[in-house]
Formats: C-alpha cells, sequence, structure tokens
C-alpha cells in the first residue's frame, strides 16, 4: 500500500542507509503531497528517526538520492526545519529559552552575522505561538519536559519554513503540551505547512494526521490514512522483521559488504 | 650482538633489577588496565597517574626520606581522593565525567607541581630524584625497589585470579551484577584499588604523564586479537611483559635513551601493528577482506554475463570476445582480463584465441548468480513493496551474498517463481538436467 | 616589572585558555584538549628542528597542523578499528607524547627544550627572554607577544564564529540540518586549541595548559546558566588565578604554573561548594528548607 503523489513536496528514491554496513533503511521510496501532516511509525529500531536525518543529510546515505521541493536538500535548507528529538541535547546547557528559540533564525543570518531585533522579534512571536512567552529569558535547564519541547516548536517555527520535519515531538510531555503542539501542528498544514512527524503512539494517529507512513526498514505503506492506516498493514509492521532481509542485512554487516556493486 | 647476551643473561644485578622491575610493573598494570579498559574508564588511570604527584611530595614533606614505602602510601592516598572526588564531582553537580576528570588530573598535578618546586627550592640534599617520578627512573631501579614491586605485583595477580569472574561481570554488566546480588560496590572499591595500586608502582618506571599508556594501550592492543577475556589479559599481559623488557634493554644498549618513553613507544607500536593486522578487526585484514570481496564480485558479474549473452543467443557454449562483453557491461578492459583469466584458472571458462566460453561448471555458476538476482527482484517488490524498475541495483550486489541457505529459504518463500518482476526466465537448477 | 610582564602573560594565557575551554567544556571534549595539549610535544620538537629556534611563526602554524592531526588519529582509532573513544585518546596521546620525549632525548644537543619545562614550563623566565630588534631595540619579554597575539587571535575567532560554535556545540543536529557544517567548526576549534597550547607551552607546559582550559569553565559553569557571562566569569577567573597564582608561588617559592592550577582547583571548589544555584553546601541547605516546609 504504497501511494504515490504527483508534484510531491518530498521525493525520496532508492534510499538505503547503512550503519556499519548493516542496512536500517533498505531500498525506500517515497513521495509526500504538499500541506499533508505526515505521521511516521514503525517499531523501534525500525529506522524512523534515521529517515528524517538521512533525508537532512545527518546520516550519510549508502544510495539513492532525496529531493525536497524539487531540489537537493543543500539548495533548500532555509525552507526546512529540522526539531530533533529533545534528548539528544544537553538542557543543563547554559543558554536561555531565547537563545534556542533565536536558533532558528541562524540559517538565514550567514556567517559571522549576529541575531538583530528582527530575529528577537520573530523567535518572541514564536514563543507566544507555543505559550512560552512568559519563559523567554528562563534558563533551559529549568524547563519541564514539554516545556523542552515547546521550545524545540518554536525554534522550528521561527525559521519559517515549509516543510518541517519532527523526531518524536510528543515523547515525555504532558497532555495539555502534546494537546497545543498539534494544534500548532494542524494550523501550519492548514497553511500549506508539509509536517512530517516521527510517533509511537498508535492509539492518536487517525486523530492526529491525514497521512501515514509505516516503516520497519523497509517501507510498509505509505497513504493517506484511510488507505494506510489498516490492521493488515499494522501487522506486516509491527510483526517482526522480514526474517531473510534481517538475515542478509546482518551478513551485510559481518563481511563488510559493499551497499552497492559499483564495478 | 654482545650487548645483547650481556643484558639477556641477566647476570649483571642492575640490569636484573631493571628488566625485572619493569616486566613485572608492565604486567601488573596490563591485567589491571584490561578491566578500567572494558568498563569505559580507560581515562580515570591517567587521571590517578597524575593524582600521585602531591601525594608522593607530601610524604616526602612529612617523612623527609624517600622510603618507598612511605611515598607509595602517600601516592596511595592522593590516588585514591582524586577518584573519589571525581565520582563526587559527577554526581553532585552538572559537571560531566570528561571535565571532572580532566579538571582532577591537572589541578592535581599542579599542587604537586607546585609541592615539588618547593622542595627543590627548600635546598633539602634528600629530595634529589624526587622529581624521577614526572618521567620514571626504570633505569636507576635498585633492589629494594623491586622488593617492593615483587609484592606488590604479586597482590595485584592474586586480586585478578580471585576476583576474575567478578570483575568480568561489571566489566561486562553492571545492572545486571547487581541484579544477582553481587556486592557491586564492593567490587568496584577492591577494582579501583588495584588500579591506583598498579598506577602507584607504574609510574616510578615510565612517569607520571605516560601511566596512562601501561593501562590502556596493551590492553586496547589485546582487544585487536581476541574477544574471549582470558585471552585478552594473558595478550595484555605479554604485550606489556615485552615492551617492558625491551624499554629496559634500549635504555641498556644507548643509555641516554630514556626507558619509559620506549616502554610507552613500544606498546603504542604493538597496538598500532595490531590495529593493522589482527585477523578479523585489523585493517589491513578488512582490506583484503574488501579486495577479495571485489574479486569475488568480478568474477562472478563475468559468469553472469556470459549466461546472460547465451540466454539471449540460446546458446550458452558460444564464445565470446572483449567487445562482446563490454557491450553487454562496460567493464574496463584491464579488470575485465583480469577477470577472465582467473575464470580460466578456475575451470569456469575455457579460451581460444582471444575469446572465452562457459565450461559446465561456469554454466552453473552463472545460472545461479543469475537465478539469484532475479529471485531477489522477486522478494523485493513482493516483501519490500519497491517498484520493479528500483530492484535492479540492490539485486545487483545482494546476488553475491547470498549463502546456499538464504537461497533454499528464498526459493521456498517466494514459492519457486517462474519469472521476475521484468518477466524475465528464473533459470532453476532442474533445467540444465532435462 | 618583572611581576607584572609574568602576571601579564599569565592572564593572556588563562583567558585564551579558559574561553576555549569553555566550549571544551560543554561538548564533553575536555580531555581531547588534555590530548592535544600532550601530542604537541613531538611537533613542537619537529619544528625546533627544522626552524632552530623556538619564536618562529613554523612553530604555531606546525601546532594547529599537529592539533588537527592528534583529533584525526583519535577519530580513525575510533571508527576505524572499533576501539572506544576514552581508549583511543588514552592510545594516541600517550604513544606522540612518548614521541616527543624520546625526540627531546635523541637530540638533546640541538633542541633546548628540556623534559621538565615541557610538563610545567618556566614562567618566571618569561622577563629574561627578551625581543630584542636587529637595531638593538629592546621590545620586552618575547612570550607576552606571543601570548598576546595569539589571545587576539582566540578573541576574534570566538567573536566571529560566536553563533556557528555556540550551535553546533549545543546542538549539532540542528545545526547540520540548517546548513552550518559541524566538521568543520570541530576542525578550527580544535585547530585553535592546539595554537594555544603551543603558545602556552613554554611559560606553563603541557598540563598546566589543561588545567587553564578545564579548571575556569568548570567553574564557571556552576556560577551561571547564561553563555556570555560563562565566558566573561572564565575570563575573570583568569586574572585572579594569574595573579594570585603569582603572588601563592612567591611565597611558598615554588612554580608560578603550579600555583596557578592550585588556584584554579581552589576557585572550583569554592563555586562546588558555595555556588547559589549549585553549590552542594547551599542546595542541602535548600533540602533542608524544603523538608521543614512540607
Amino acid at each position: 500500500m504504497i501511494v504515490n503523489v504527483d508534484d510531491p513536496v518530498l521525493e525520496i528514491h532508492d534510499l538505503t542507509v547503512t550503519y556499519s554496513k548493516k542496512p536500517v533503511l533498505w531500498g525506500i521510496d517515497l513521495t509526500l503531497p504538499k500541506g499533508a501532516l505526515v505521521g511516521v511509525i514503525g517499531p523501534n529500531g525500525a529506522g524512523k528517526s534515521t529517515l528524517i536525518k538521512a533525508i537532512m543529510e545527518i546520516v550519510p546515505l549508502s544510495s539513492g538520492w532525496v529531493e525536497i521541493l524539487q531540489k537537493p536538500i543543500a539548495e533548500v535548507r532555509s525552507r526546512v526545519s529540522y526539531v530533533p528529538q529533545k534528548e539528544s541535547v544537553d538542557w543543563d546547557f547554559p543558554a536561555s529559552v531565547r537563545d534556542v528559540v533565536v536558533m532558528g533564525r541562524y540559517a538565514e543570518l550567514g556567517l559571522f552575522k549576529r541575531p538583530r531585533k528582527a530575529d528577537y522579534q520573530a523567535a518572541d512571536y514564536a514563543l507566544e505561538q507555543v505559550n512560552m512567552l512568559p519563559y523567554s529569558s528562563r534558563q533551559i535547564s529549568q524547563l519541564s519536559g514539554g516545556q523542552q519541547q515547546r521550545v524545540f516548536l518554536a525554534r522550528a517555527l521561527a525559521q519559517n519554513a515549509e516543510i518541517y520535519f519532527m523526531d518524536e515531538p510528543f515523547a515525555g510531555v504532558d497532555a495539555a503540551t502534546e494537546k497545543a503542539i498539534i494544534g500548532i501542528l494542524k494550523t501550519m498544514s492548514e497553511e500549506g505547512k508539509t509536517v512530517i512527524v516521527v510517533h509511537h503512539d498508535l492509539q492518536t494517529v487517525t486523530q492526529y494526521f491525514d497521512w501515514v507512513v509505516q516503516l520497519n526498514t523497509r517501507l510498509v505503506a505509505s497513504g493517506p490514512i484511510e488507505q494506510a492506516f489498516t490492521q493488515e498493514l499494522l501487522q506486516e509492521t509491527y510483526g517482526g522483521k522480514l526474517s531473510i532481509l534481517s538475515e542478509v542485512g546482518n551478513l551485510l554487516k559481518k563481511q563488510q559488504f559493499p551497499t552497492r556493486d559499483l564495478t | 650482538m654482545e650487548d645483547f647476551i650481556t643484558f639477556f643473561s641477566f647476570e649483571n644485578p642492575n640490569i636484573r633489577y631493571v628488566a625485572g622491575g619493569s616486566v613485572l610493573l608492565a604486567i601488573s598494570s596490563a591485567l589491571v588496565g584490561c578491566f578500567t579498559f572494558l568498563k569505559k574508564k580507560a581515562l580515570v588511570g591517567d587521571a590517578v597517574a597524575h593524582a600521585v604527584l602531591p601525594g608522593i611530595c607530601l610524604a616526602f614533606l612529612i617523612s623527609g626520606t624517600k622510603n618507598p614505602v612511605y611515598l607509595i602510601i602517600g601516592a596511595f592516598i592522593t590516588g585514591w581522593l582524586s577518584l573519589i572526588l571525581i565520582d563526587v564531582i559527577t554526581r553532585k553537580s552538572k559537571i560531566k565525567e570528561d571535565t571532572a576528570i580532566g579538571l582532577i588530573l591537572s589541578v592535581f598535578f599542579g599542587i604537586g607541581i607546585l609541592l615539588l618546586t618547593m622542595i627543590q627550592h627548600s635546598g633539602n640534599a634528600a629530595q634529589t630524584g624526587l622529581d624521577s617520578f614526572l618521567f620514571g627512573k626504570a633505569a636507576a631501579l635498585v633492589g629494594q625497589d623491586l622488593m617492593v614491586f615483587s609484592v606488590i605485583s604479586i597482590c595485584l595477580l592474586l586480586g585478578v585470579i580471585l576476583f576474575y569472574k567478578e570483575f568480568a561481570l561489571i566489566s561486562f554488566d553492571e545492572d545486571f551484577a547487581k541484579s544477582i546480588g553481587f556486592p557491586v560496590k564492593r567490587l568496584e572499591l577492591a577494582l579501583t584499588t588495584l588500579t591506583v595500586l598498579a598506577v602507584v608502582t607504574g609510574i616510578q618506571a615510565v612517569g607520571v604523564v605516560l601511566m596512562a599508556a601501561m593501562l590502556i594501550t596493551p590492553a586496547a592492543a589485546a582487544r585487536f586479537w581476541t574477544n574471549q577475556l582470558s585471552i585478552m589479559l594473558l595478550l595484555a599481559a605479554i604485550f606489556g611483559a615485552f615492551s617492558g623488557i625491551s624499554g629496559a634493554y634500549i635504555s641498556y644498549v644507548a643509555p641516554s635513551m630514556p626507558t619509559g618513553p620506549w616502554i610507552v613507544m613500544v606498546i603504542s607500536m604493538i597496538a598500532i601493528v595490531s590495529f593493522f593486522v589482527a585477523p578479523e578487526k585489523g585493517i589491513l585484514y578488512k582490506l583484503i577482506r574488501q579486495s577479495k570481496i571485489k574479486k569475488r564480485i568480478l568474477t562472478e558479474n563475468i559468469l553472469k554475463l556470459f549466461y546472460q549473452l547465451g540466454e539471449i543467443d540460446n546458446n550458452f557454449n558460444e564464445h565470446r570476445n572483449l567487445s562482446q562483453i563490454q557491450a553487454k557491461r562496460p567493464i574496463k578492459t584491464p579488470t575485465l582480463t583480469l577477470g577472465l583469466k582467473r575464470l580460466t584458472h578456475q575451470g569456469f571458462l575455457k579460451t581460444q584465441k582471444g575469446s572465452w566460453y562457459l565450461t559446465d561448471q561456469g554454466r552453473l555458476k552463472g545460472q545461479r548468480i543469475v537465478k539469484l538476482h532475479r529471485l531477489w527482484e522477486v522478494y523485493l517488490t513482493k516483501y519490500l513493496r519497491i517498484a520493479p524498475d528500483h530492484v535492479h541495483e540492490d539485486a545487483d550486489n545482494i546476488e553475491h551474498i547470498l549463502t546456499p541457505e538464504l537461497e533454499v529459504k528464498l526459493e521456498a518463500l517466494l514459492q519457486y517463481p517462474t519469472s521476475d518482476p521484468h518477466e524475465s526466465n528464473i533459470p532453476y537448477n532442474k533445467s540444465l538436467k532435462n | 616589572m618583572d611581576a607584572i610582564y609574568i602576571i601579564s602573560a599569565g592572564t593572556l594565557v588563562a583567558i585564551s585558555c579558559g574561553l576555549l575551554g569553555c566550549f571544551l567544556v560543554l561538548r564533553k571534549m575536555a580531555m581531547v584538549g588534555d590530548a592535544i595539549s600532550h601530542a604537541v610535544l613531538p611537533g613542537i620538537v619537529i619544528a625546533f628542528l627544522i626552524s632552530g629556534s623556538r619564536d618562529s611563526i613554523i612553530m604555531l602554524l606546525g601546532a594547529g597542523v599537529i592539533g588537527i592531526l592528534t583529533t584525526v588519529l583519535i577519530e580513525f582509532f575510533h571508527k576505524k578499528g572499533n576501539l572506544q573513544t576514552d581508549a583511543s585518546i588514552g592510545v594516541t596521546f600517550t604513544w606522540l607524547f612518548a614521541l616527543g620525549v624520546i625526540l627531546i632525548s635523541v637530540f638533546a644537543n640541538e633542541v633546548d627544550l628540556d623534559q621538565d619545562c615541557v610538563l610545567h614550563g618556566e614562567i618566571a623566565y618569561i622577563p629574561l627572554d627578551l625581543w630584542i630588534t636587529d637595531s638593538g631595540l629592546i621590545l620586552g619579554p618575547r612570550v607576552l607577544y606571543v601570548s598576546g597575539f595569539v589571545f587576539i587571535l582566540i578573541i576574534l575567532f570566538i567573536t566571529l564564529g560566536y553563533k556557528e560554535l555556540y550551535l553546533t556545540t549545543f546542538d549539532p543536529a540542528f545545526a547540520t540540518a540548517i546548513g552550518i557544517s559541524t566538521v568543520l567548526w570541530h576542525y578550527l576549534l580544535m585547530a585553535a586549541v592546539s595554537l594555544t597550547t603551543v603558545a602556552s607551552f613554554e611559560s606553563v607546559g603541557a598540563i598546566l595548559v589543561v588545567a587553564l582550559m578545564i579548571a575556569p569553565p568548570a567553574t564557571a559553569y556552576l556560577l551561571t546558566e547564561s553563555f556570555p557571562k560563562m565566558l566573561l566569569i572564565t575570563a575573570i577567573l583568569g586574572v585572579i588565578i594569574s595573579v594570585a597564582g603569582y603572588f601563592l608561588a612567591a611565597y611558598l617559592d615554588g612554580s608560578i604554573a603550579g600555583a596557578m592550577s592550585s588556584v584554579a582547583g581552589l576557585l572550583f571548589v569554592l563555586a562546588f561548594l558555595f555556588s547559589p544555584s549549585e553549590g552542594i553546601v547551599f542546595s542541602k541547605a535548600q533540602h533542608k528548607e524544603i523538608k521543614t516546609n512540607g
């Protein structure tokens, strides 16, 4: 069940990503429509975060290519926003909420230039949207999990991008924050922005998203929620790895086999 | 040569002390180092090594003598203290372990230097030689030192042998050790004590800065060769002993050469060589394996080409020349000739006047590769839902790695499909027999 | 006059090291800084042999290269050899340091460096080593110029690259995502660390460079939660350390560099115990308060 779209906002072609030669993502072909609110689901270790990191070129690709807005990522970085897992940074870091949100403006500033008043205004505006403006001068070490996530979302909003990738924005946040965040994401999607979210909780998929991508090393399904979020497909995604595929993956790692035959 | 004989006859008591001392020290620190290495606390040894300096100076200031027993006690106390402080700092504040180690290491050493220079400037005649702890004084070991070392080394050895199982477990999986009721805290205390002991004795040979190498490097070198803890310990001890005696020998032959740095140099060389040549993990080994894989892929690809050409003409015995093969797949001429030569040598091809043809054996092998390629394409389209026009490249690679076991599984899973996603026939062995 | 020379050289070195150290500490790379400070030794000896003197630009440039080489080696052993990072650091720097000491012994006649000086430097000799132009004009202590030059470089580096250094330190994945090269800034920082190490080497020695790189930032980290303030506090601590270190050394008749690191350690202990937000004494009192209130 893989639905492809014409004029996609994101196109992934034959993407393979390996970790010390063992494929964690295998032969992914995927297109996503503009303005969709996409949930990426799959069991632990299915390669969900890796997919997003590969799209942003944070991890190297072993094969294939990715195009965002019909261009390679390097040319459109300023139109793309990425929200890492909040556990990926050290929240003891000496920074205030505002410091972090203004980082969203760095891409447009360019080398050597300092953020100016307009950038701080943009940051404050983003903070207002996530209801964090009163906390703008607070140190990030004093935030709760939900507040940390709101700060990350505000940083993404400050980027004013067209397509957003979010790695588990609902992990470790309180119910109120979860509701607030999904509200913002829905508004963004209505404004024509594309939002791709790595998600864990299957209960809320149908409420939150209009498009779903099911992943387990390989792409199991991608399509509008009513077509691609079926019991049968879920079983395939969560029913364990394909035994032959993982055996071949292990062999590739053991023999340090190349990912592509280059002769 | 004469030097060599004099040295290794060990008749000269000085040589005996130096060689014996170096070897004992190297072995005991290598053994303890294996556990700290496996616990991923390699740099803690470095911190202890630096932290013993103020202890030595204080012991001297208090006792007024250079009696090794006093100095070792002093060193032991501050070495221990440094470990406790690292632990307290990381637990009680937001400071991370690496910063805590670096902080303790450099501040303790700074205090040590301050004390040492104070002692030196005080004009106390007894102090000469105290600074040898900085770079070690393996070449100046005497009988009394050797006695002390031997006792400590034996303690260390006994400690490692007695607690072998326990140390192995806490280095491997601390939580599990806790869950089965091991006194993890006390065992760690024991291991820490042994580490401090090893450092305290070891610095007399190689000095504070290079002591870390005596703990880390033999373990790192041994780790390349084995996955078994007992063998790793043995190898680390052997590497340590070898570097100890080599260092002693080098500074015997060339007296201006410092023993400690040479011991470290030798053990580092062992580690670097291991890093390249060790089986399985060595880089050279990996490169050789890569080139073997490349060769295999090349020859299998050529056989596949012969088979595919045979399919097109419906004649598997046809002779083909270079340009015919290259028309099917543009492999560079030198590479192709090499591959053809190898295949002829292996009996998969026969050659005649600048052209080659398949032997029965070659045809079977070519057929297998073609079959695996097409089976994998079927698998990818069916189970990974990859579009038929995207499966070829992956199959081009995976066809070379599928083992006979996987081949059987794949056939059974796909129920012996007759054609691949591109409608090409999948050749099975049976058809050949007909 | 001598005291002023020594204290100002010490201050320049302490501030340069401390500012870079802030980034190292936050990047959890304190031990890489330690490794670089040891590993530049063979580079210094070789540069000495090539140029025949201490005050060459070759030495500073060569140092940057060797520092980067050290980081590359550490990463090479780690990635290609699957050696864990801590062990990879340990193996690399001890090996290079041993090589340096051996080179000093081999070329003892040609190289005017002694082993002790390598470890703890001799800042007290700074006023003796004057920079005299060909025309005989005395321009003051040579080391002062070298550390001043490096100090300006470091300040420039941090001011110009502040945004990039800050972001790649806090959230490297996000930095990569918005097109800031984490690898480039990583190596630039390593080059800066090596440069500073070499420039500070003769005055404070290899290990005390580490003390100045780690102790003031760690102290400042406990005192503030704002990064600009952390840099400022580190710089102020640098001044305090060199002034207090100088007088402590004079009083005890010991090594100035040793006294400076002792002071740095003492300041850390004070912050660790009494920092308003992080100090263990204060937070204990706080705990009690909460308990009594509850």
